[in-house]
């Protein structure tokens, strides 16, 4: 019964991110809400599944997937927010520290 | 009583399809993609977990690799495109 309630508190995480993901104006902070998503709903969602299946074949490939999606997710958020601040969207902030120097 | 679970990872999965189409620019589209992939993992770890059978859990892990080369794969298509352009 521990079990279920943590995967309802996971998917109601979900559905928060998700709804970040629709109200956020930039590609950047679109990408915060993404790892809420990501690492609040999913991997809480699964860490509830460790409960309910205690010691069970679903307990091991549920903590490697775990493990996974931990190790897996910063990176590839990381990587297409790079990705977008090289191919020229601007974030909306004050002192932007990437800006290049203008030429002379 | 798993499928009540699947039908809140199915409302967010809507609701990032919203974003998917609205999305002005595709960096916009990728993390929409990216956050509806991985609640197609938990759809399919509560899947197993409905029909008793673990063999499911083994397609989440290589959906999760596959994403993640995917996702790795876009980030440097769209690196090259912003380089031509200085």
């Amino acid at each position: 019964m521990i079990g279920i309630i943590i995967m309802a508190i996971g998917g109601l995480l979900a559905i928060i991110g998700s709804l970040g993901l629709i109200r956020f104006p930039d590609v950047y902070s679109r990408s915060h809400a993404q790892t809420v998503v990501n690492v609040g709903g999913v991997c809480l969602m699964l860490v509830g599944v460790l409960v309910d299946q205690f010691f069970s074949e679903f307990f091991v490939k549920s903590l490697f997937l775990i493990i996974l999606i931990f190790v897996t997710s910063p990176v590839a958020t990381h990587a297409i927010t790079k990705a977008a601040y090289l191919s020229g969207i601007k974030p909306n902030v004050i002192v932007d520290h990437w800006k290049k120097p203008p030429k002379r | 009583m798993y499928e009540y679970i699947v039908y809140l990872l199915a409302i967010a999965a809507i609701l990032c399809m919203v974003r998917f189409i609205k999305g002005p620019t595709l960096p916009d589209r990728v993390i929409a993609i990216d956050a509806m992939s991985s609640l197609v993992i938990g759809i399919i770890v509560l899947l197993s977990l409905y029909f008793r059978n673990s063999l499911f859990l083994d397609i989440a892990i290589v959906y999760a690799i596959l994403t993640f080369i995917g996702n790795l794969a876009i980030s440097k298509y769209l690196m090259g495109k912003g380089m031509h352009e200085e």
